[in-house]
């Protein structure tokens, strides 16, 4: 009996260690749950626009430090502009480390929003479709708040929080573009 | 006039083209419009219009080509100045003290049962983390309970996690978290999830704290995979064992100080997002093949189910809801050995229900209320002659006030009624804090 249990083991390991290897040459660091380039393509399909930039100061700094606090910093607010909709790629700390998060914005309403990296050990939900789903047609209403609350489940509080912080940011700087009407 | 414009424009190439230069083309065709109309005869006319033509086809091809070559210029300059922002914005190389992270909790609690009160710093918490790269980071967690430990003393120092955990991406399972050291045990929602400001109640909920042994952490292996798809998360570890004498599940924690492992445990959780927004339904499971003390001699199997549903939106109602069995054989020749099969610990069931509304005080500060009825036996099985039900219901209700969303001042009040007994006022008054 031991000996059978023996080789299942053995012969499951040896499997095991198949699997990883003929795996292992696809490096998959992190948690990359979507490659920019995907990410791309759901918003503008094929034809990628160029990105562009809001320079980081004035309205645009004052308004984006409100938000994400007084230490965010960048040079430029990049952006990529198809007609009246954008695209940005936003990071923030969850907990611990940081999230990277495309939103999409179009007529000045969230149309979608997607977790490109997820580092954290904790606080999954944020990568399902039913949290994701919440944000879809949120706008914004006055001192650059959503105009719905987002919630998740006790324990992913912090990186809910910072999903609904980059999603308010998404929708300020995109009413800053000049070729965005927002009114 | 027109004749040596023309010679002009055509010697001179267009590398070489200046503003000035620029000008006086303008200049000079300004001048052959204006004469146009001037001219005497249809032939004169006619043969200014061509030059005039000519001369416009030049200057345009000039400008044509400056114009591209501006443009490429323009674009190159545009890249290299991408570039330059994204190195300029991305961190340079950083010291250890950035991959790492603190973190911590901790509560105060003043319980008065019947009026004789007392008053306990019950937890004070450090969370320690490290990162060593995209994969691979450790997770710990220290706990200092009651305030002082030592011989003779009401604390304990305890190591309530201590793991690494590894990204399994790398092997081309992505979604998928190893952990590999002492770990908490996936058992309904308050194992895994205890910070104050989490739960209402001074005190976390008995049920979970019987059924889940709350606080379990066991050491071994737990591997953790998510389907985002499905909005799921599947976990499953197999490690260190509950061991009691007789089927006491609270006291059968070893902790993994010095612990017996003779056999193994499994448990297993199933966690599912996707019925409702903010809406978690789970199912625990446990698989102690043997529990028995010292694990020697006739096995004591346990099982255990738990399902849970919770709903906790920052503001508005919210609601949870546990309900937990636990299922020992108890050989009757392990008797002297083992009491479990004869005070009743062979049937061991819990649950609870609470409700809650939670509303905004100032933009940083909000309370709620809740009420809790919970109700538990954990000697639901046979019996000898001398042990009786050991049924006990406790209801509540209280406040939390969240001065900021991670520190709570909390309130409530309580009566538990235990089978056979009279009924048990209670008050309880805390506070807590996580970071």
């Amino acid at each position: 009996m031991a000996n059978i249990k023996i080789t299942i083991v053995a012969v499951l390991s040896f499997f095991f260690i198949v699997i990883i290897s003929i795996n292992s040459h696809n490096v998959i660091a992190e948690d990359v749950l979507l490659s920019k380039e995907d990410f791309f393509k759901i918003a503008f399909g094929e034809d990628v626009p160029r990105r562009k930039g809001l320079r980081f100061k004035g309205e645009v700094k004052e308004i984006a430090q409100k938000i994400m606090g007084s230490n965010y910093k960048k040079l430029r607010m990049k952006y990529w502009r198809q007609d009246q909709k954008t695209a940005w790629i936003l990071e923030r700390i969850g907990k611990v480390e940081l999230i990277t998060a495309g939103f999409i914005v179009e007529n000045c309403r969230i149309s979608s929003i997607h977790v490109l990296v997820y580092r954290e050990t904790h606080g999954w939900e944020v990568k399902y479709p039913s949290f994701r789903d919440q944000f879809v047609g949120i706008s914004m209403i006055e001192s650059f708040k959503l105009n719905k609350r987002i919630d998740g489940i006790a324990g992913a509080t912090l990186s809910v929080n910072s999903m609904e912080k980059m999603t308010r940011l998404a929708l300020a700087m995109n009413s800053l573009v000049p070729e965005i009407n927002c009114k | 006039m027109r004749i040596v414009l023309i010679k002009y424009i055509t010697a001179i190439d267009s590398d070489s083209r200046s503003h000035l230069e620029k000008g006086i083309v303008i200049i000079c065709l300004l001048y052959l419009v204006k004469n146009i109309y001037k001219g005497d005869t249809i032939m004169k006319k006619s043969f200014q219009i061509i030059a005039f033509l000519i001369a416009g086809l030049f200057a345009w091809s000039v400008s044509a080509d400056e114009v591209s070559d501006l443009k490429d210029a323009l674009a190159d300059l545009e890249e290299r100045m991408n570039d330059l922002e994204d190195s300029a914005e991305a961190s340079g190389a950083a010291g250890w003290w950035t991959k790492s992270a603190i973190g911590g909790y901790g509560e105060l609690h003043y319980n008065n049962k019947s009026g004789t009160g007392t008053i306990d710093f019950h937890r004070y918490v450090l969370f320690f983390s490290h990162r060593y790269n995209d994969s691979v980071s450790m997770n710990s967690e220290f706990e200092l309970e009651h305030s002082i430990a030592g011989e003779g003393k009401a604390g304990e120092v305890e190591l309530e996690q201590a793991y690494i955990d590894q990204n399994w991406g790398e092997y081309g399972l992505p979604n998928t978290n190893m952990k590999y050291g002492l770990f908490l045990i996936p058992c309904g929602i308050t194992n895994e999830i205890h910070e104050p400001p989490t739960f209402y109640g001074v005190e976390r909920n008995v049920v979970e704290k019987e059924i889940c042994s709350n606080t379990r952490w066991e050491g071994g292996f737990q591997g953790t995979h998510v389907v985002p798809e499905w909005d799921l998360t599947i976990i499953a570890g197999v490690h260190s064992s509950l061991t009691t004498s007789d089927g006491d599940i609270r006291a059968g924690r070893d902790k993994v100080a010095s612990a017996t492992m003779n056999k193994e445990a499994y448990t297993g959780a199933f966690r599912y997002t996707g019925a409702y927004p903010g809406l978690e339904l789970g199912l625990s499971w446990d698989y102690e093949p043997d529990m028995n003390e010292g694990q020697k001699g006739e096995q004591v199997t346990g099982k255990m189910w738990a399902v849970h549903a919770n709903y906790m939106p920052s503001r508005g109602f919210g609601s949870r809801a546990f309900y937990g069995i636990w299922d020992l054989t108890c050989p009757a020749a392990n008797r002297s050995s083992n009491q479990c099969i004869e005070n009743g610990r062979n049937e061991q069931w819990g649950y609870f229900y609470e409700g809650s509304y939670r509303w905004d005080v100032t933009e940083t500060q909000s309370m709620g209320l809740f009420v809790r009825r919970q109700e538990w036996d954990d000697k639901a099985g046979t019996k000898n002659a001398t042990t009786t039900k050991n049924n006990i219901t406790l209801s509540s209700f209280g406040v939390n006030w969240w001065i900021t969303d991670e520190a709570v001042v909390k309130a409530d009040w309580g009566r538990k009624k235990t089978f056979g007994s009279a009924a048990v006022q209670e008050f309880n008054m805390g506070m807590g804090y996580s970071f």
